[in-house]
């Protein structure tokens, strides 16, 4: 099933790339080494995501080395050192994963663990908000989404590699299972609290990250397709929600809910595309996002009901930090002396994630016919 | 086909008023979405009648054939007695509401585009909810109109008090809604639903009690009054606060009836909630507010009628259900217009207004009488088949209650009388009159009529509607007629009786002089002590019942249970954020 998703993911992939190339361009400083970076790394991702061979591993390290010297040209020192730190750990368990315990157990184990670690599943989910919080909300949403994007293909390849070993998968469904829980509710349950609105964001993909374990974890079709339309679902809204956070601090200082109201009056565009990704990821009917949860939902059920009590309690969660978010930033009256005029225009990038989370609606369903 | 049509055909205005939302006038999209909204009665009335003479029918759209192995999502739409029930009345009302909305929203400046986006939304999801037959459609059409009715809570968007009653509607709702997921989810997934009918009623009760108002999830709704008038009207009086009914009934008939458990949970909780909302609705000074309790209280007798099980009983239930949104949906047209001709919701600040809107009083009276259950009117009928049924159910409990319920009601639509219309004019009403409210007044007419119709000849709404609902349920029909006299007998004495009078008066009162023509009746003496105003009525109601009140909000309950929940994430959370800080330091 993943190799046939292959394609569109690339599509996706390259529309991320692009648009967040032209704010680079645009709005950046080191346009130049900027571009180099951001195609270096589409181009070691694109590679992986395409071909499995004993090469990959070198493609891997390009990657890493794109991101880091992307955060490293941009300025972000804190973000640069936790980023160093994580992706060292990654590498070390990839290598040591694809070399010395290629093809064993003990060497898919290590695998799943650096593709979580940079998934920021529970428990290693700290460094997501520490990075997030420190960088621009360009920057945070690229590197979001092509990490989950790119990892969670290669964490599904090491899941099906470890079909092969039945008593491992069957271990190793079930943690994954669980971690899948622990995240999302961990995720909510922070993101609920905090009043940093990137840093909500960040927390919110940790979240998001748990249903797509959770999917992953119950391995029926049902399930991955599930998994797979809350996966595309939430890039795409994830990376417009960024979008969204970069005009409005683009004109005002950092966003903090409480400190800033009824910017629906000056940005009627964003706050109308903050509710559509907003209701995507919390799964109302009939956005993209309620048809994978309606799965998911739907395979978890089946095997155990308190499962299920504790997605439905983290999907309560999600509405109320999101609806939260919202009516704090975008509703109520507005403080005209916070916010700076003139209006900006909507964004062509974030007008494409819009309408491309509008048709999906409609159409998700449908694409998985091919597959 | 006209069975999609009639959905089709709101959802495509829904699509214009949106795609051309910079068109800034209330008349070009209030327009298309009275005629998008009179062309689905059309063709949900040509459905009827094709039912009548054919019987059931449906349409299907097969959607994802492919997925069927795990799911089904076969958009399906049937013409049944039920769904046809629903729709039917919900089309009418919102076709009325529609006429009426033309006018009362010239008053704002902007976002018409916006308003009957979500309107013409609504109605459509409100018709896919109730037409459906797939569940899965039945939950998504649930959840969309639960989304138009938060968007249009928040029409004032830039108020706070708008934004606060929004979003604590759309979380209720939403989070309440999650209970009717689980129910269908277990009830396709099952192989005997009956084994979980428990769990699956509990989860769609969860639904029902937030979206139909009943205790102890009804705290959204005195909020969501700060909506605009029509939106009160139509969802938060006659259709969205149906949903929930609905999905009793759908339930009611999927497992062909409930447990002895169930029906008597229903029963009381029906009643409880009924006796809870008229309480809370006596003390209101707010025009609006105190009808948003009305809603609590007489959804009260329908979730209670469900629960008798019995033919009569659920008549009731469906014959209230029915009524309801007519004189409530009249009921809060009257208010629009009362608040737009003061400039306020609160009664204390009306008075006199009898004698300079004479025609929105005349509707207020049949609202009020409607509801308060006086002979003649639609709500009277309902309630005595309720009590009927009730009493022949062995639950004369319930006719009591149902009973004392019904008085209370009156008094406070008696206080609403006496402090607004009756009484001595206030100064700033007295350049008041009714010419700008025509159209109002005209929609507010066309849910009054059939209060009147059916409160006369009842057996119209029960032969044509409530009893095919009653054949689908394998239960017996139910007659209700007036000394036991054929409907067209009573029609035509009723013809004869005010024919016979207007003739004795234009030939022999009139000539003679003995009425003599003088001021509209005001309500006693122009002396202060007469004239009480919605205060007075409130602070004796609040002095009496204080302890009561203080006790009986679950808001406050709602609200410690998730400021407990919400202190223990924050504790963690605030553990996690010095992990955080150390390791960023680090």
């Amino acid at each position: 099933m993943i190799k046939a998703l292959t394609p569109f993911l690339s599509l996706i992939y390259l529309i991320i790339t692009f648009s967040c190339g032209i704010f680079y361009l645009r709005d950046f400083k080191r346009k130049g080494a900027i571009l180099a970076c951001v195609l270096l790394l589409a181009f070691s991702n694109l590679y992986l995501l395409w071909y499995e061979t004993p090469y990959a591993i070198w493609f891997d390290g390009l990657s890493v080395v794109a991101i880091l010297a992307l955060v490293y040209l941009l300025e972000y020192k804190t973000a640069f050192k936790v980023l160093s730190l994580v992706e060292g750990i990654y590498l070390v368990l990839l290598i040591l994963g694809k070399t010395v315990f290629a093809h064993t157990p003990q060497g898919l184990a290590l695998l799943c663990i650096a593709f979580l670690l940079k998934l920021a599943v529970f428990p290693v989910f700290l460094w997501l908000p520490i990075v997030v919080k420190t960088i621009d909300a360009i920057t945070a949403g690229f590197f979001i989404c092509s990490f989950e994007l790119i990892d969670f293909v290669l964490l599904w390849r090491v899941i099906e590699e470890a079909s092969l070993f039945p008593q491992f998968f069957l271990m190793l469904k079930e943690l994954l299972l669980l971690i899948g829980i622990l995240t999302l509710l961990f995720g909510a349950g922070l993101a609920l609290c905090e009043r940093n609105l990137k840093k909500l964001l960040a927390y919110a993909t940790i979240d998001d990250t748990g249903y797509l374990l959770i999917g992953l974890s119950l391995f029926s079709p049902a399930s991955l397709y599930g998994a797979i339309i809350l996966w595309i679902n939430h890039v795409i809204a994830k990376l417009g929600l960024f979008f969204i956070v970069y005009q409005i601090e683009k004109n005002n200082h950092p966003l903090f809910l409480g400190r800033i109201k009824g910017l629906a009056k000056y940005y009627p565009g964003l706050a109308f595309s903050f509710l559509v990704f907003a209701l995507t990821l919390i799964g109302v009917p009939i956005l993209p996002g309620f048809w994978g949860k309606l799965f998911l939902y739907q395979e978890v059920l089946k095997i155990s009901k308190p499962l299920f009590g504790f997605m439905l309690l983290g999907s309560c969660l999600t509405l109320v930090y999101f609806i939260r978010a919202y009516h704090s930033l975008f509703l109520g009256a507005e403080e005209e002396e916070k916010v700076k005029s003139p209006l900006p225009k909507l964004e062509s990038g974030l007008i494409m994630f819009l309408s491309l989370t509008i048709v999906l609606s409609f159409f998700m369903l449908s694409f998985f016919k091919g597959w | 086909m006209f069975l999609a049509f009639s959905v089709l055909v709101l959802f495509f205005g829904a699509l214009i008023s949106g795609l051309f939302y910079r068109i800034n006038s209330a008349r070009f999209h209030g327009s298309i979405a009275f005629i998008t909204s009179v062309g689905s009665l059309i063709f949900l009335t040509l459905v009827f009648f094709e039912f009548i003479q054919f019987g059931e029918s449906f349409w299907r759209f097969s959607l994802f054939p492919w997925a069927k192995n795990f799911i089904n999502l076969d958009l399906v739409f049937k013409a049944n007695g039920l769904n046809l029930f629903f729709a039917l009345f919900g089309a009418y009302v919102s076709v009325g509401i529609n006429l009426y909305a033309i006018k009362y929203m010239t008053h704002e400046k902007e976002g018409f585009g916006r308003f009957y986006t979500f309107i013409q939304l609504f109605i459509g999801s409100y018709l896919g909810l109730v037409l459906s037959e797939n569940l899965f459609w039945s939950y998504i059409f649930f959840e969309l109109t639960g989304v138009c009715s938060y968007q249009l809570i928040a029409f004032w968007y830039r108020s706070e008090l708008s934004s606060f009653s929004a979003k604590k509607a759309f979380l209720i709702t939403h989070i309440a809604g999650y209970g009717f997921l689980l129910g269908l989810l277990l009830f396709y997934l099952s192989p005997d639903p009956k084994v979980y009918q428990d769990l699956i009623l509990a989860g769609l009760l969860v639904a029902v009690l937030a979206k139909s108002v009943q205790w102890p999830l009804y705290t959204w709704i005195p909020y969501a009054m700060n909506a605009p008038t029509p939106v009160s009207a139509l969802l938060h009086a006659a259709c969205l606060v149906k949903c929930g009914v609905y999905l009793l009934f759908k339930f009611y008939f999927l497992f062909g009836g409930f447990t002895y458990f169930w029906q008597n949970l229903l029963i009381y909780l029906g009643m409880f909630s009924s006796l809870i909302g008229v309480l809370f609705a006596l003390k209101q000074a707010d025009v609006k507010k105190l009808l948003a309790y009305h809603t609590v209280s007489q959804i009260g007798y329908m979730v209670s009628g469900i629960g008798l099980g019995t033919s009569l009983g659920l008549a009731a239930s469906l014959f209230h259900t029915l009524n309801h949104a007519l004189f409530k949906g009249l009921l809060f047209l009257v208010a629009g217009v009362l608040q737009q001709a003061t400039h306020t919701r609160d009664l204390s600040k009306m008075g006199g207004l009898a004698s300079k809107l004479p025609k929105t009083t005349f509707l207020y009276l049949i609202g009020a009488a409607s509801i308060s259950g006086i002979p003649g009117f639609n709500g009277f009928v309902s309630k005595w088949m309720f009590y009927q049924a009730a009493i022949e159910a062995n639950h004369p409990l319930a006719a009591a209650l149902g009973l004392i319920i019904s008085t209370l009601t009156t008094l406070s639509f008696i206080k609403v009388l006496d402090t607004a219309f009756l009484g001595n004019p206030k100064t700033e009403v007295s350049t008041l009159n009714e010419k700008p409210f025509k159209l109002m007044i005209t929609g507010g007419a066309l849910l009054g009529i059939p209060c009147v119709i059916f409160g006369i000849f009842p057996q119209i709404a029960i032969d044509f509607l409530i009893n095919p609902v009653l054949s689908l349920l394998s239960l017996t029909h139910v007659g209700f007629s007036w000394y036991q006299l054929p409907t067209p007998l009573i029609g035509l004495l009723v013809f004869f009786s005010l024919g016979l009078g207007g003739l004795v008066y234009l030939a022999w009162i009139k000539p003679q002089g003995i009425v003599k023509e003088t001021e509209v009746f005001k309500g006693g003496e122009d002396e202060k002590v007469f004239n009480p105003t919605a205060d007075d009525f409130v602070a004796d109601i609040e002095t009496r019942l204080a302890s009561f009140y203080q006790k009986a909000d679950p808001d406050q309950y709602i609200v410690k249970f998730f400021n407990w929940i919400e202190r223990l994430i924050t504790k963690v959370y605030e553990t996690i954020n010095k992990v955080e800080k150390f390791w960023g330091r680090v």
